[in-house]
């Protein structure tokens, strides 16, 4: 679970700066960087991946004056570093207090899945779905809807023929989809997480 | 159905934790600043995510996926959502094939469907004229009524 970011603003402007110098580019820096660092934290299957970007945040912040003097190179890639330290932390910490195999984990995660489906429930999630669509432009809405559309004996050559049209290859295809499907997801999570509370 | 190339292939064992440690940090230091790595493994994740979604996984890669993309309560939750989305888009009625329309009037109709005001305008316009032309034609024919 995310927890509160203890970054102060001195810090946080600092990180700006070393960014990169102009302000309004270093602040689309630090967001692409927040999610790159938490897809790295997924990655390595940590469980608590957007609290442990912002204990990275706050520990680049605590040093980041003297970085700006001292380091050379991208400072993404020190972002990188403490990421990665993080990493083998919490996997010491996960071998000390859990005694289960991969293959427990496994099915753990298997009845996991099953539970959080049968919580949540589908009425809610189709609601918020139709919700989010319309939230889309219709570009975006009709792409997603193409894509995922037909049965599974058509769809690849149905995916090829959707990338051909718009002049895409089927990897930038993929992505664009993947964007839309971003964007969908956070809303439709948003959407529940309001469900949620008004419980 | 082609199977991944070889570099999407090397990626989605990346994504499946079935690399060593230094090939993952190699990989993962990249995917921060090389912003063409980093899309060619959103699109591998894309792909990774579609098979699972729709059971083409082999058996070993499903283990590895749900240990990869299980792991906490977000990630499950997005996984249902994307699973939503699909049983919604395979509900759906066909609609006329995407590729029905050629591309240039496809993109085209796309940027008119998301501005109405400029659809509507044009379709005023249009009517507009249509009923100038009837007006004239037949104030042009009455003429000729009288002098008959």
């Amino acid at each position: 679970m995310a927890r509160d970011s203890v970054t102060n603003p001195d810090g946080f402007d600092e990180i700006l700066a070393w960014l990169n110098p102009n302000r309004e580019l270093a602040g689309t820096m630090y967001v692409q960087l927040r999610h790159d660092v938490a897809r790295i934290f997924l990655w390595n299957r940590c469980s608590d991946p957007e609290g442990l970007t912002d204990e990275v945040f706050d520990r680049v912040a605590r040093k980041v004056h003297n970085l700006r003097q001292t380091y050379n190179g991208d400072p993404r890639l020190f972002f990188y570093g403490v990421a990665r330290n993080l990493v083998k932390e919490t996997a010491k910490k996960v071998k000390t207090y859990a005694s289960f195999d991969d293959a427990g984990v496994t099915l753990r995660a298997r009845a996991q899945v099953e539970v959080d489906e049968e919580e949540e429930s589908v009425q809610a999630r189709e609601h918020c779905l139709q919700l989010c669509l319309n939230k889309l432009n219709s570009e975006q809405r009709r792409l997603i809807l193409e894509y995922y559309a037909m049965d599974e004996q058509g769809k690849i050559s149905h995916r090829v023929r959707i990338a051909r049209q718009l002049g895409l290859s089927i990897e930038t295809l993929r992505v664009r989809i993947y964007r839309i499907r971003v964007t969908l997801e956070e809303c439709i999570e948003r959407c529940l997480d309001r469900k949620d509370i008004n419980k | 159905m082609n199977g991944p190339s070889r570099s999407e292939e090397s990626l989605r064992q990346f994504l499946l934790g079935k690399v060593d440690d230094a090939e993952r940090e190699r990989i993962e230091s990249r995917s921060l600043i090389d912003p063409q790595l980093k899309e060619q493994l959103l699109a591998a994740e894309q792909s990774l995510i579609d098979d699972y979604l729709e059971e083409r996984l082999t058996a070993d890669h499903r283990e590895s996926f749900l240990l990869q993309y299980g792991a906490s309560y977000r990630q499950r939750r997005k996984l249902r959502i994307a699973k939503s989305i699909k049983e919604y888009a395979e509900a759906q009625p066909v609609t006329a094939p995407i590729d029905a329309m050629p591309n240039v009037i496809r993109r085209r109709w796309f940027r008119l469907e998301a501005k109405p005001k400029l659809v509507w305008g044009v379709a005023a316009i249009l009517i507009v004229a249509l009923l100038l032309v009837v007006w004239l034609q037949s104030r042009r024919s009455q003429p000729d009524a009288q002098q008959q």
